[in-house]
């Protein structure tokens, strides 16, 4: 079956003045649809650059990156936010929900910005899958961290992506929401969908099906 | 996203920041407000202008004794001089002004006395609604007849439209035929309302009304305005040659041409409504500036929004036009709120005898320009909004 992910010999490297410091060396990473992917690493290890880049956040400086099969390294930004929009999920360590929007509003957005007219039951489904659906009209500042997080799940997910990316998902959490959180991930690649995550937790990488260890920008393990 | 959502979202951004919203506004607020009333004080000024020169054509010209010592006073014969040698010249009513009461029967009124030739009726366009002017013969054989303005006709016989030809009137206890009444007109010649005024020949007001004493004045009409400056030229030539002024000595006459004086009257009021309109447009382009100064102060309290927002798959244009529309609705907003204050305050600055008039296109015009400049000025933010680099605005505590 064809990989969600490819990437061929990413680099990436930031100038600092007339130094260039590489972050990113020679990264070839496959995800096969269905996976549950940590990505481990010490601070420093290029964990979120990669992770960026995956998302279409940030532009390798080299190499090529697939995308359900699709090259998608030389698109451009209106493009990349396209595929943000519709084939990834994004879940953040500080939640990055709208504080000025209720439950439900945080979950349509992504639906605002698809162009396509979607359901608006599909929000509250996906609410009341993360057990979320008695509060709808809160706001986030109303919510626990755990709650925020299980809002910001359905957000990922309303658009139906293809992946989630997860970055430190747990981070802000204490550990048994974050065992919670980490069930919902875990029932969420039961039903197929492709889960990359970033952490540095060892118990909370257990729960993924298979670790990607980064040191100084390369793959180690 | 859809059109009608991009308008919800924006109403919810600016209602969510309502105080900031408002001030925003209030600079579109008066900057449009102020437009409207400057436009209306213009058009007030133009219109004021217009209707005290309407009785003048740009041809008129004015000749008056002057303050000089050696003096002669201008008399029938000189207008008689300047008919026959100015070529510029179409024609010349001599004419003196007193003040002096009338009255029909033991009906009084105060008028102001006209003592003219008859081709006065032409220079000063007056229109009659019964009977005639008088005749040249009339003015030659001293008769004892008058032309009534509408006002006068008014306090002697009660009613302007009133038919009084055939009556008689005592003047300085005389009686006099009425056998003109003219037409309402409004406006004035110098500082004579011919609507309140009594036209009689020439030779009877001077003999046996005003006196001789009172002074001659002469009102000419160049033949076209082109020649207005020559006729002038002329008539103080011929002026200066009928009283036998030496060179050394300064003329004993003024002459004015009423062209110069329009246009300058025409003038400034330009220069008013210029320098206003200056104003207004510096009121709205601060105005601008504040929107500008608050949106762009908005864009970074909400860089993480926007990130969010980028992060999730808003393109650059979503986060251009949801910055712009909110933009946008607020100077509409200001200049709706503007548009009601503005032609509020027009009535208010009539109140206060300040001449303004209402205009459509000038409430139109003021309304444009405060949508205008909330597109102009809140493009820059906007734009800076839209550019904002997604991990970077996602980072920004």
């Amino acid at each position: 079956m064809e990989p969600v992910i490819e990437t061929q010999n990413i680099c990436k490297s930031y100038s600092l003045g007339s130094e260039s410091i590489p972050v990113l060396k020679d990264i070839n990473l496959t995800v096969a649809r269905g996976e549950f992917i940590s990505l481990m690493g010490p601070s420093g290890s290029g964990k979120t650059t990669l992770m960026n880049i995956i998302g279409l956040l940030d532009k390798s400086s080299d190499g090529t990156y697939s995308l359900n099969g699709r090259d998608v390294t030389d698109l451009s930004e209106d493009d990349h936010a396209m595929i943000r929009n519709r084939e990834i999920g994004f879940v953040f360590q500080s939640f990055n929900l709208l504080p000025r929007s209720n439950v439900l509003k945080n979950v349509e957005l992504p639906l605002l910005y698809s162009g396509i007219e979607s359901s608006p039951q599909r929000a509250r489904d996906l609410l009341e899958r993360v057990g979320m659906s008695d509060r709808l009209h809160h706001l986030p500042q109303e919510l626990s961290g755990g709650q925020r997080q299980r809002v910001a799940i359905a957000r990922a997910l309303v658009n139906d992506p293809s992946i989630v990316l997860a970055d430190e998902p747990t981070g802000n959490l204490d550990s048994r929401t974050g065992e919670e959180i980490m069930e919902i991930f875990a029932e969420l690649n039961s039903q197929g969908k492709t889960i990359i995550m970033v952490t540095h937790e060892e118990e909370i990488a257990r729960h993924a099906k298979r670790t990607v260890r980064l040191k100084d920008g390369s793959i180690i393990a | 996203m859809r059109f009608k959502k991009r308008i919800a979202l924006a109403v919810e951004n600016i209602l969510a920041n309502r105080t900031r919203s408002i001030l925003t506004s209030l600079g579109i607020i008066i900057g449009t407000a102020t437009v409207i009333v400057v436009i209306a004080i213009g058009l007030g000024a133009q219109e004021a202008i217009a209707r005290q020169y309407s009785n003048l054509s740009v041809t008129s010209i004015f000749i008056n004794t002057g303050p000089s010592v050696v003096t002669t006073r201008l008399s029938a014969k000189d207008a008689d001089a300047i008919m026959e040698k100015s070529p510029s010249t179409a024609r010349v009513a001599p004419h003196l002004i007193g003040r002096l009461s009338a009255s029909m029967g033991t009906v009084t009124a105060q008028a102001s006395i006209v003592g003219a030739t008859p081709i006065y009726k032409d220079v000063a366009n007056i229109e009659l609604r019964y009977g005639r002017f008088f005749t040249e013969e009339e003015v030659e054989g001293n008769d004892r007849v008058v032309v009534l303005g509408p006002t006068v006709t008014e306090d002697l016989f009660g009613d302007s439209e009133s038919n009084p030809v055939g009556e008689f009137i005592r003047i300085n206890g005389r009686n006099f035929e009425v056998i003109g009444a003219a037409k309402f007109k409004g406006g004035s010649v110098g500082p004579v309302s011919l609507d309140e005024s009594i036209f009689m020949p020439f030779t009877v007001a001077q003999k046996q009304v005003l006196g001789a004493s009172t002074r001659v004045s002469l009102n000419a009409d160049a033949k076209s305005v082109d020649v207005v400056g020559k006729a002038v030229e002329e008539i103080t030539t011929i002026l200066r040659d009928e009283h036998r002024l030496p060179p050394s000595v300064s003329d004993d006459f003024r002459v004015r041409d009423m062209g110069s004086n329009l246009k300058s009257a025409q003038q400034s009021s330009h220069t008013m409504t210029i320098l206003l309109t200056g104003v207004a447009a510096i009121v709205l382009i601060v105005s601008g500036i504040g929107i500008m100064n608050i949106m762009l102060v908005s864009v970074t309290e909400r860089t993480r929004e926007i990130g969010i927002r980028k992060a999730i798959g808003a393109r650059r244009k979503d986060i251009l036009s949801q910055f712009l529309i909110e933009a946008v609705l607020i100077s509409l907003f200001g200049g709706i709120v503007g548009v009601l204050i503005g032609v509020g305050t027009v009535p208010l600055a009539n109140y206060a005898s300040i001449e303004a008039i209402q205009s459509i296109w000038g409430i139109v015009l003021a309304f444009l320009f405060s949508i205008l400049f909330g597109v102009f000025f809140g493009y820059y933010p906007a734009q800076k909004a839209a550019k904002l680099d997604a991990i970077v605005a996602l980072r920004y505590e």
